[in-house]
């Protein structure tokens, strides 16, 4: 799943791919509010490619954990990726839109006050009453959260109905994806109207969202799948203690290493999101351009979900070479074949045609965002084996283009498939960010 | 008079299946509202529907004024009865417009302060009314109504009187938790006559007898279950599930199911069946000697879909009958009496809410209409998971905005 390609631009080796430090977003939101430019790093944020609304004052080392809800695009994309991902579609169970569009409207205020670090009211609760507020985030930090909304296929259309008047806006690339060779999809890990991605460095903080949310929904939305994903963060000896990007406000998860996370076989995943991972990479390959259709979408991009086993076992008896040989990489380094470094440019010819980046690369000149969680589930009852995998997720401008070709070269002759099975798939437009005010999927939903 | 478009969400269908009028009262306590009000020509009609209580309380007068309207009833009332004995006519009619008119004077001023008072009152005026108007007016129910009206105004009286035109619920959540009390032992008791039909079956050995009855006998049991709970012991003893308790103490009505059900034999169960009449006695006994507070009308609506949402929706509860939606559907039946008791307080207080309540229950009933079948539904075998998180989903949606009726209890 990875994808390397050469840096492109002039940007100092090795900025791109190194998740910003605490001081760096603290800098950078201050450069949203002020104005100001601080630095050739900070000034190319890759996270937030216009400046944000002014973010809430508060004490320095408090904004540290702090992203920004509202903005031109919404978190929890091009934000350096958290530790922890939950992940819910729902269904919605209203038949009304005004149901729907006061949903959205209640869950962006929810979740500008949770991404804060902030209950879901500063009222005390009647003691009478269930608590507004779940309550297992009570004292922990905002632990970087971030709440990510979209839109599936069915929300427009469902069986052919126009459920809620918006099938004449379903932008021509929002459809279920394709089935593919060798899916084995279950239903009930497939599809939804709506999904609510929640990201954090605590994996209670991103449930809490979730949870919150979902309960808001009762009556308007039901929950129809829920994945719980985690990142390990590798650290490079000696920035843990103290090294000159540390802040006193520092987290365990707060990774300045520059080093790509492993997958559940031992191998580094998301190397090629470095070419992506820049403002004019987002704006080319990520976010819906300002005359792309439809208009309600600018600023907005699509997520592709795919649900993937990853038969731990049989990777295990697997040799190394034959590992690498699968996915095209070395596995301890990351250096594609016939190189010496992880960030090498991939020399397709050295590569076997079969492996999983080669396959990945195609022509080199279609990239997405890749932005997946390895997950655990448990044992597979009958098996005893294990259930795991990864929860795939990427972000691209256009899927049609970018992830579908992608996938069905995947699908049709990876050597990784031996390894694995696709369970789930789904695909959402993910809407613009919005302001203090509005409300995510304003540009769809407002007036209805 | 404000509620006309309301309709009833206590299903009639479920009132005549179980044969009992109790049911049907209270549905009859929602229908009241529906019934004709022709006199929105009096000087002081109905304000708009969604003024607040707050509004309302602000610009009402005093407690004085209530206890003055009511008088004025209570001597129309009379005229009422004096025309009915006349043989009704033109000044029947006559006497229902004024009831109306008065009423409709003062009706604004009551509904915020004595809610429960105010839904009594629309209880026997809109009928009273409707049948005064009718072609032939029916002089019985009439002579009823009319002296239910008057009982109902003397409440309201006494509750203007007492309560001084506080806006408080205090007393209003007594009534109800009074109303909610004398239904369930309407229920109780009608518990105690089916559970000794459906054990007659038993003791006389029809299987296929006392198949047909268990179901008609867990309805009423299901339907107050978070009241039965609080009597120690009495619960276990006649709802345990096997595994519940030692088996040696087993036993109740799932004991008799399992054999019914597995074994298709009622051998040795004459005791079982005896000790069950016995626990069913002592229940509607404890339940008639206890009080119920308010505090537990509210958590008692909210348990029961609770009930409904983990026990029965996964097929535990009735495990070798597979009658689980039956329980399922009187647990609904239950929480909704229970809802019903407090709604017009919840009403006054926060419309929003109750309206949300009434359609998440009406929502939850059609989600459930697809397993009807014949006078009750389909085994839980035949379900299938789309099947189960459907209705799960629907008990869900209707629980979350009941859970916040809890309000009224300040």
């Amino acid at each position: 799943m990875s994808n390397p390609t050469p840096p492109t631009g002039t940007n100092p080796p090795g900025w791109w791919n190194r998740r910003l430090t605490r001081r760096e977003m603290l800098r950078t939101s201050a450069t949203g509010a002020l104005g100001l430019v601080v630095g050739a790093a900070v000034s190319r944020a890759l996270w937030h490619p216009s400046p944000p609304a002014p973010a809430p004052v508060m004490g320095a080392g408090a904004a540290l954990d702090r992203v920004p809800f509202y903005g031109d695009n919404q978190a929890g994309i091009a934000t350096p990726q958290q530790a922890h991902l939950v992940l819910a579609a729902l269904d919605v169970t209203t038949e009304r839109v005004s149901d729907l569009r006061d949903l959205l409207r209640t869950w962006t205020d929810q979740a500008a006050r949770m991404t804060q670090g902030l209950q879901l009211t500063d009222d005390a609760s009647l003691a009478a009453l269930p608590p507004q507020d779940t309550g297992e985030a009570v004292g922990l930090p905002a632990s970087r959260l971030t709440v990510t909304f979209g839109f599936g296929p069915s929300l427009f259309e469902l069986h052919g109905t126009d459920r809620f008047g918006l099938a004449s806006k379903r932008p021509k690339a929002l459809t279920d994806i394709p089935s593919m060779p060798r899916d084995a999809l279950d239903p009930m890990w497939c599809g939804g109207d709506l999904v609510v991605q929640a990201c954090a460095d605590d994996a209670q903080v991103a449930f809490h969202a979730v949870r919150n949310l979902v309960r808001t929904a009762a009556g308007v939305a039901a929950i129809r799948w829920l994945q719980r994903g985690f990142l390990g963060m590798p650290q490079v000896p000696g920035t843990m203690s103290g090294g000159g990007q540390r802040t006193a406000a520092g987290g365990a998860s707060d990774s300045t290493s520059g080093q790509t996370p492993r997958n559940l076989f031992g191998f580094k995943d998301g190397t090629a999101n470095r070419a992506v991972l820049t403002e004019a990479g987002l704006r080319q390959h990520v976010w819906v351009g300002p005359n792309d259709a439809p208009a309600w979408m600018r600023g907005g991009t699509y997520l592709a979900i795919r649900q993937i086993r990853m038969h731990l076992e049989v990777w295990d008896r697997t040799s190394l070479t034959e590992q690498e040989r699968t996915f095209g990489r070395h596995k301890a380094s990351g250096a594609p074949f016939g190189r010496q470094d992880e960030f090498d440019p991939v020399d397709p010819a050295k590569l076997p045609p079969d492996s999983h980046v080669r396959l990945a690369r195609g022509d080199g000149s279609v990239q997405i965002l890749r932005r997946g969680y390895s997950y655990i589930g448990g044992l597979d009852p009958k098996t005893g084996l294990y259930d795991a995998g990864l929860c795939f997720l990427s972000f691209q401008r256009d899927p049609e283009r970018q992830f579908i070709p992608l996938l069905r070269r995947l699908q049709e002759g990876d050597l990784l498939n031996e390894y694995t099975t696709h369970f789930g798939s789904a695909l959402f437009a993910i809407p613009p960010g919005t302001r203090p005010g509005g409300f995510i999927g304003d540009t769809l939903l407002f007036g209805l | 008079m404000t509620d006309s478009s309301r309709t009833p969400f206590i299903s009639r269908t479920h009132a005549r299946r179980s044969g009992r009028f109790a049911v049907m009262a209270a549905a009859l306590l929602i229908t009241a509202g529906c019934g004709t009000s022709p006199a929105s020509s009096g000087p002081s009609t109905p304000a708009a529907p969604n003024s607040t209580p707050a509004a309302n309380a602000s610009a009402a007068p005093a407690g004085a004024d209530i206890s003055r309207g009511v008088n004025e009833m209570l001597q129309q009332v009379q005229a009422f009865q004096s025309a009915l004995q006349q043989g009704g006519g033109g000044s029947l009619k006559a006497a229902a417009k004024q009831l109306n008119e008065t009423w409709a004077s003062f009706e604004d001023a009551v509904r915020p302060r004595f809610p429960v008072q105010y839904a009594d009152v629309e209880k026997f005026l809109s009928p009273l009314t409707a049948g005064a108007n009718a072609s032939v007016p029916d002089a019985k129910t009439l002579g009823q109504l009319a002296q239910q009206l008057a009982d109902a105004l003397q409440r309201l009286g006494q509750a203007a009187k007492d309560g001084g035109g506080q806006t408080s619920g205090n007393a209003a959540l007594d009534q109800a938790a009074d109303r909610y009390h004398d239904w369930t032992v309407e229920q109780v008791q009608a518990l105690q006559r089916a559970t000794k039909r459906f054990t007659d079956a038993v003791r006389q050995g029809d299987v296929a007898k006392a198949k047909a009855l268990y179901p008609q006998a867990r309805v009423y049991y299901e339907r107050i279950e978070p009241i039965a709970e609080t009597f120690g012991d009495l619960d276990p003893d006649i709802d345990a599930r096997e595994g519940d308790v030692d088996p040696t103490q087993w036993r109740g009505f799932h004991r008799i199911e399992k054999a019914l059900w597995q074994t298709g034999s009622t051998e040795g169960l004459t005791d079982v069946a005896n000790r069950l009449d016995a626990d069913v006695a002592q229940l509607a006994s404890q339940i008639q000697a206890r009080t119920i507070q308010p505090g537990e009308v509210v958590a008692g609506a909210v348990e029961l879909l609770n009930e409904a949402a983990t026990t029965k929706i996964t097929g535990e509860e009735e495990r070798y009958s597979h009658l689980d939606l039956v329980d399922l559907a009187a647990n609904i039946e239950g929480s909704k009496q229970a809802y019903e008791a407090i709604e017009p307080i919840v009403r006054a207080q926060d419309a929003g809410l109750d309206a949300t309540v009434q359609s998440r229950f009406r929502a939850l009933d059609e989600a459930l209409a697809p397993y009807r079948s014949g006078d009750g539904f389909v085994t839980y075998t035949k379900l299938k998971d789309a099947d189960t998180r459907a209705i799960s989903r629907a008990i869900q949606a209707a629980a979350e905005p009941l859970a916040q009726a809890a309000k009224i209890l300040g």
